[in-house]
């Protein structure tokens, strides 16, 4: 839409300026055409690439909210509990029966050790 | 996701119809700032690659006064290094500001000598030799306003400048247009 003018001159200019445009020879046109599909062909780049940064800050967002859930819902592990847990295993090892010689011959190893140091001696 | 391939696929066919519908114009008005087809080729594809990368995805209303914003702005840095070009290489000195104006230091068209004798065919010519020799943004708002039919608001914001300022470049272009055509009426 141009703007109306008062002047017939402009009106005149303006059609000599259309002509103009219009009259373009093929060459350039052609020129024209490869350099808009160049510029267009960066735009599905452009897309794709945005889908990608999409995806990929999703898939952390699911991550994070994975180890938020996961955190509060066993809690985490504090130095306190690994320590008791320790000493839980130290005792249970402790009340192990799982020798019971070893105690009832006590009194024959401490005499066989007894021997072997007067022997030395 | 097939609706929103179809969505981008729309897209992209607007862009290029508004770019194919828009591009004659836009080499001619960069042809006529540079003198030069290949110089002007080269500033609307720098256009049309800015424009798709940074406005590609604004609403088609917006797209008008942005393209010719992208162009307005290549236009003006292709100026710019050929005043630096030209200081370094002292040849020659093309003023592109409404400071020195061009057809002040052009021959007179009121008198006697090539322009009066022009035949009318040849007013094209005349007119092109007109906007040429008109400092930059005079032309840039003669073309934008009445050829490209931007509003003042839309000229304004293609030539980063106030829209008193586009008033003023509009009156002082017309008026050198005038007077240079004087002789083709």
């Amino acid at each position: 839409m141009k703007p109306p003018s008062n002047e017939p001159w402009v009106d005149r200019a303006v059609a000599l300026l259309d002509e103009s445009a219009e009259a373009l020879d093929g060459a350039t046109l052609s020129r024209l055409n490869r350099a808009r599909q160049a510029a267009l062909a960066q735009r599905p780049f452009a897309l794709h690439r945005y889908r990608w940064t999409v995806g990929v800050g999703l898939a952390g967002a699911a991550l994070v909210l994975a180890l938020a859930f996961e955190i509060g819902h066993h809690g985490v592990p504090s130095p306190a509990t690994d320590l008791s847990a320790g000493a839980s295993a130290d005792a249970d090892e402790l009340n192990a029966d799982d020798n019971p010689e070893l105690y009832e011959n006590l009194d024959f190893y401490a005499w066989l050790d007894a021997r072997q140091q007067d022997g030395n001696g | 996701m097939p609706a929103a391939t179809s969505t981008s696929v729309d897209a992209s066919h607007a862009i290029e119809r508004f770019l194919r519908e828009i591009e004659r114009r836009a080499l001619r008005m960069a042809e006529l700032a540079t003198s030069s087809r290949e110089e002007a080729l080269d500033l609307v594809q720098d256009a049309m690659f800015g424009f798709v990368r940074h406005y590609g995805a604004r609403s088609p209303g917006e797209w008008s006064p942005l393209f010719w914003r992208v162009l307005d702005s290549r236009i003006n840095d292709w100026h710019r290094r050929q005043r630096v070009r030209g200081r370094w290489l002292g040849w020659f000195e093309r003023g592109g500001d409404d400071e020195e104006d061009l057809i002040a230091a052009a021959p007179d068209p009121r008198e006697p000598g090539p322009l009066a004798r022009m035949a009318d065919g040849e007013a094209s010519k005349a007119l092109e030799l007109a906007l040429r020799a008109l400092p930059l943004r005079q032309r840039q708002a003669f073309l934008l306003r009445m050829w490209e039919g931007l509003d003042v608001a839309a000229t304004a914001a293609a030539m980063r400048c106030s829209e008193g300022s586009v008033k003023t470049h509009l009156f002082r272009a017309m008026a050198n247009l005038r007077t240079y055509l004087e002789a083709h009426r």
